[in-house]
């Protein structure tokens, strides 16, 4: 009827965890080992790959370079061709908003029928005529031509400066005309 | 003593992960971010240069030099004295008319340095630095007329920027006229090698069509200096 008493049970089971422990351990140190081996192989093959490829572009760069270097007679033309091209669409732009005395001489020329041109001054921003109309009729159709539709596009102001009446029934006179910018 | 080994094998493991992480991958890790922002740029900038290389390859050169030859003609490099007063004789000369007095109020410096513009205080902003030349003609007014009207299609450029007419005798006129004629010293550099090829715009072919129709009187002294074997010579250097 007497049993037997195990006194070594406890030591036993503490011995079977600790065993497994040590084994989960061991498998655990081997796994991280492969998995940290893996992740360390990515990235070197990454690191590498990124390497080979910003070489490649680097060399495909440097080839590019050479063929620009070779090439420098022909971007030279060009830039130096935009350049002036730029500057000079600036420049007829600027002539083209600014009017330009050929229209100014044309429309003179064209309105101061049966006129004798004493004297004409044209500067930048006004022009200054000074003519001789043989008799007031005439005098009169010059002025209202001036004030038609065509000069108001050309002057902002026309004035009258002066007007004299010569000995032999001619008219002196003066005109002050602004041009319109 | 087993078990000791097994704690001593994992600690030197662990010890060995944080080691090679610390001294190897992280600068890996580094070098990869940076490798691949270095792509990104090299792939932008391959990008770029390729595109440059086919529109300089698309570029004929015996029609550049012909069209840079004709601008500089038109808007040399330098205050061009000598060609624009010979210009001016001859425009007039070609309209019967008579060149009384022709005066450059002020010259100042001949060449200024290549990008650099100077312009006379007194001479408004404009796009362009110029030059100032008086002149009194003499002759029929239709034909002081069509003086003004060629002198401003002729090579180099200019412009007629004041003017004052006063008869002289029946049938004669006598006029001083102020002709503004334009230069402009060439480009600095030529810009960075990466810098892309500005392309000529439409507008910009419209106005060369209208310089093609410029007239080109004699040749000066000056006009070596503003042929485009003179370019290549210039300071184009990468």
């Amino acid at each position: 009827m007497s049993g037997e008493i195990d006194f070594l049970k406890g030591q036993q089971v503490g011995g079977a965890l600790k065993t497994k422990f040590l084994h989960s351990l061991k498998v655990g140190t081997l796994i991280l080992i492969l998995a940290y081996c893996l992740v360390s192989a990515a990235v070197f093959s990454y690191w590498l790959f990124l390497s080979n490829q910003t070489n490649k572009i680097n060399n495909e760069i440097a080839v590019k370079k050479t063929k620009i270097t070779a090439l420098k007679d022909i971007e030279s033309l060009q830039v130096v061709l935009k350049q002036r091209l730029f500057s000079l669409n600036k420049f007829f732009a600027s002539k083209k908003e600014a009017g330009n005395f050929n229209n100014l001489l044309a429309f003179i020329n064209q309105t101061a029928t049966g006129l004798t041109i004493k004297e004409l001054k044209i500067t930048e921003d006004k022009m200054n005529f000074t003519g001789l109309a043989p008799n007031m009729m005439i005098l009169e159709n010059f002025l209202n031509d001036l004030k038609n539709n065509e000069s108001s596009s050309l002057f902002s102001k026309i004035t009258l400066s002066s007007i004299d009446r010569q000995e032999d029934s001619s008219y002196l006179f003066s005109v002050l005309l602004e041009i319109k910018k | 003593m087993a078990n000791n080994k097994s704690f001593l094998f994992s600690g030197f493991v662990l010890i060995l992960v944080v080691l090679v992480s610390l001294f190897w991958l992280r600068p890996k890790v580094v070098a990869i971010v940076k490798a691949n922002r270095d792509l990104t740029a090299g792939r932008k900038t391959l990008a770029e240069l390729t595109k440059k290389v086919t529109t300089l390859d698309g570029l004929s050169k015996p029609e550049l030099t012909d069209k840079v030859d004709l601008a500089l003609k038109i808007l040399p490099v330098e205050k061009d004295v000598p060609t624009v007063l010979s210009t001016l004789k001859k425009v007039a000369l070609n309209n019967e008319l008579i060149v009384n007095e022709m005066s450059i109020p002020e010259v100042g410096e001949i060449a200024s340095g290549s990008g650099e513009t100077k312009t006379s205080k007194n001479v408004k902003e404009e796009a362009l630095p110029s030059l100032s030349v008086k002149l009194t003609l003499i002759g029929p007014r239709e034909k002081i007329i069509s003086f003004f009207k060629q002198v401003e299609t002729t090579a180099p450029l200019m412009k007629v920027s004041g003017l004052s007419i006063s008869q002289k005798n029946e049938g004669t006129d006598e006029s001083l006229i102020e002709v503004r004629t334009y230069f402009l010293p060439l480009p600095k550099t030529i810009g960075k090698l990466e810098q892309a090829v500005v392309p000529v715009t439409s507008q910009e072919e419209k106005i060369f069509n209208e310089l093609a129709s410029f007239k080109i009187f004699g040749k000066s002294v000056f006009e070596e200096t503003s042929s485009p074997s003179a370019i290549k010579l210039d300071l184009f250097g990468y």
